[in-house]
């Protein structure tokens, strides 16, 4: 048996360092590219979502290099990722793929299923370390969220443009030869160190934009085509609520234990969409206004085409723009889009929270 | 105390009106209903709402409009689950918000959470709910719901028997005498199967081309849901699981000769149901199988094509069956 698992930003760090921690045989699919959306898109149906296409064009490439079972994670909320692993099992079986899609998920509220299927990954049932495990690859994802955190602040204010990228780069592409946490956390610890020697200025006032939208679309530098990077090169400094290990610990853990879970986006979000409807709709409009009330210069939504939740969450923004002035820009990515144009927009956008600023730093000295 | 309470004829209307319409008659409510569909309603709808956003949200946004200066109130619940463990798309979760974020100038909306996802009894206390807000007591909303419920029995019961919803509502005849010969199962939301504007017509076109149009909503539901059981994962959305529900007895008892789905651009849901459903009946029978989509852009005459076509393929089915023609021979007589 030889696992794999679909792309989804750093999440591959995880499940690497899960898999090497039980000694299983696996192949992480390579980087996603232009390749894996097109081999994703000729087998998807056309109304599916992005991330659905550029999960399938990934095993796909998986199975090329011999992988033949898949892990995914599942779900029963409205959102149509919960269907995912059902659609990939269909689809790769529709082209003749021979890979069997497990899902880490408890069926109906049904845990020994999801031990049972657990055991037929892990070969063999060792409960204590599994949760061993599990805490301490939860911890990972902190540490390495805190990682991109730090990128994110030092591209606004580095001296020389590039330095963190190139950095970060290197982190990624290590991460695949590093095995075992232990091992993991030297690579993060190193990282760190480097990222921190980093010269900045911090004499200089960068805009701030938030981040905001649909999760595979904003935890994804490939989905969002590389946003957060070329802003910081830009010189702004981004910030986004949407991470990895706050979908692990919030979504998945405190979800399944029935704990107390941190909703500040829930209470921002009332005045204008009281209730949970699927997705990260709620979040998208809540962190919107919390931007607004930190003072942010502009926030950016992105999401797949078609997305349900986000679609709602769109038609509220302009309300929230105009009410809490604050620019909202929404950038919606599918297979067709170019590059060129999106940056353009974004380009305009920037130029425009300049003007603003401007404007009321003006003002404010007339004052 | 003269209220009006507005209702728009759009998205759940055609599945829940005769429902709302009997209890707020109970209460004594006054209620008005928007206009049929209309190309008016169609183009501020479009007007009015995210472009990415499907047809029937954008459709309901137009009668919105339509009804915001008639009304006092505007009815528009939440309606986030009507089936225990199941949901429905997040867009109407939403709507309340979509709808009041985006058209300025509204009556009060009244947008009580529906949620049957963990209560089957929820739709009650919305209904006393819903009494409340209009200044009615728990005693009249309750007896005022257990009629209404009621009077929706009767009409689901008009439905299994081969009624069309939209033409119990709005009173609309046959249009056609023509022979049906053909069975059509006719699949997808009801806001898109009996919205005649939205579908432009496609009922009565079915029928003009000797089709008898069976609906979703013909089936029992309790079988439904006990032939959707054969799916790996169980589907959580409500309309998922009845359409394959659907999609299963078709295959079962092969009672239909020809399978429409109609779907709308954008709809997240269908884009996944689509699929499965395509994918059964292409595998497990001959059942020709077509797939329309619709958005604001549809060309009538494009539609009308493919639905001809569609049934001229039926009916040489019908006639030459496994009839092949030797070498040289016409199968045709003349």
């Amino acid at each position: 048996m030889k696992i794999t698992f679909p792309h989804m930003g750093n999440v591959y760090m995880i499940a690497k360092c899960l898999l090497d921690e039980f000694q299983l045989d696996y192949v992480i699919p390579p980087f996603q590219s232009k390749k894996t959306l097109e081999i994703g898109t000729r087998y998807t149906p056309e109304g599916a979502c992005l991330p659905l296409k550029i999960t399938v064009g990934s095993l796909i490439e998986a199975a090329e290099l011999g992988a033949d079972t898949a892990l995914m994670v599942g779900g029963a909320g409205p959102c149509r990722f919960g269907y995912y692993c059902r659609m990939q099992q269909e689809i790769l079986n529709d082209i003749g793929c021979n890979m069997e899609i497990i899902t880490l998920e408890a069926p109906n509220g049904d845990a020994w299923e999801l031990l049972r299927r657990i055991k037929r990954v892990t070969k063999g049932m060792n409960i204590p370390k599994l949760i061993r495990v599990l805490t301490q690859i939860t911890r990972l994802s902190i540490q390495i969220d805190e990682i991109e955190k730090i990128c994110l602040r030092n591209r606004s204010y580095e001296t020389v443009k590039g330095t963190t990228n190139r950095i970060y780069q290197e982190f990624r592409v290590q991460a695949f030869t590093t095995a075992g946490v232990k091992e993991f956390k030297k690579l993060i610890k190193e990282t760190r160190s480097k990222l921190q020697k980093v010269s900045l200025n911090l004499d200089q006032k960068p805009l701030r934009i938030g981040i905001v939208g649909e999760i595979y679309g904003n935890i994804d530098p490939y989905t969002k085509m590389f946003l957060e990077q070329r802003l910081g090169e830009m010189g702004i400094y981004v910030h986004r609520y949407v991470t990895i290990s706050d979908w692990i610990v919030e979504h998945i853990i405190k979800k399944e234990l029935r704990l107390p879970r941190k909703k500040p986006y829930a209470a921002a979000a009332r005045p204008y969409l009281n209730t949970m409807i699927g997705g990260h709709a709620q979040e998208t409009v809540g962190h919107t206004v919390m931007y607004a009330e930190q003072d942010y210069d502009g926030v950016i939504q992105i999401y797949p085409l078609g997305c349900m939740p986000e679609i709602v969450a769109q038609g509220i923004l302009p309300r929230v723009s105009v009410d809490l002035d604050i620019p909202v820009l929404t950038l919606i990515i599918d297979e067709m889009t170019g590059e060129a144009g999106y940056m353009t927009r974004v380009e305009a956008f920037i130029d425009l929270l300049q003007a603003r600023r401007k404007i009321t730093l003006d003002r404010s000295r007339a004052v | 105390m003269n209220q009006v309470v507005g209702i728009p004829r759009g998205m759940f209307f055609y599945k829940y009106y005769p429902l709302w319409k009997s209890f707020f008659d109970n209460l004594g409510v006054l209620t008005i209903v928007s206009d049929q569909t209309n190309k008016q309603i169609l183009n501020d709808g479009v007007k009015h709402c995210v472009d990415e956003s499907c047809l029937p949200v954008k459709v309901f946004m137009g009668h919105v409009l339509d009804l915001k200066d008639r009304a006092d109130y505007l009815f528009i619940p939440r309606y986030t689950s009507i089936s225990r463990k199941e949901y429905i798309c997040p867009k109407f979760g939403g709507l309340p918000d979509l709808v009041r974020c985006t058209i300025k100038g509204l009556p009060p909306i009244i947008d009580t959470e529906i949620n049957m996802r963990k209560d089957k009894d929820n739709s009650a206390l919305a209904a006393i709910e819903v009494g409340e807000q209009l200044g009615y007591t728990l005693y009249q909303s309750v007896q005022a719901y257990q009629l209404a419920v009621n009077d929706y029995r009767l009409y689901r019961s008009r439905v299994h028997n081969y009624e069309l919803p939209h033409r119990i509502i709005n009173n609309s005849k046959l249009t056609t005498l023509n022979p049906k010969t053909l069975k059509i199962l006719l699949l997808g939301h009801v806001y898109n199967v009996y919205d005649s504007c939205l579908n432009m017509n496609i009922i009565s076109k079915i029928e003009q081309n000797g089709g008898q149009v069976i609906t979703l909503e013909m089936f029992d539901t309790r079988q439904l849901r006990l032939l959707a059981q054969q799916l790996d994962k169980p589907m959580f959305w409500q309309y998922g699981t009845y359409a394959l529900g659907c999609i299963y007895s078709v295959i079962q008892q092969q009672q239909v000769d020809g399978v429409i789905y109609l779907s709308s651009f954008g709809c997240g849901i269908d884009s996944f149901v689509e699929y499965m459903a395509e994918r059964r009946i292409r595998q497990h029978t001959n059942i020709p199988f077509l797939i329309i989509s619709l958005d604001e852009h549809s060309g009538e005459a494009g539609m009308n094509t493919r639905l001809e076509a569609f049934f001229d393929t039926l009916k040489w089915r019908c006639r030459n069956e496994n009839n092949i023609s030797s070498y040289g021979q016409c199968v045709y007589d003349s």
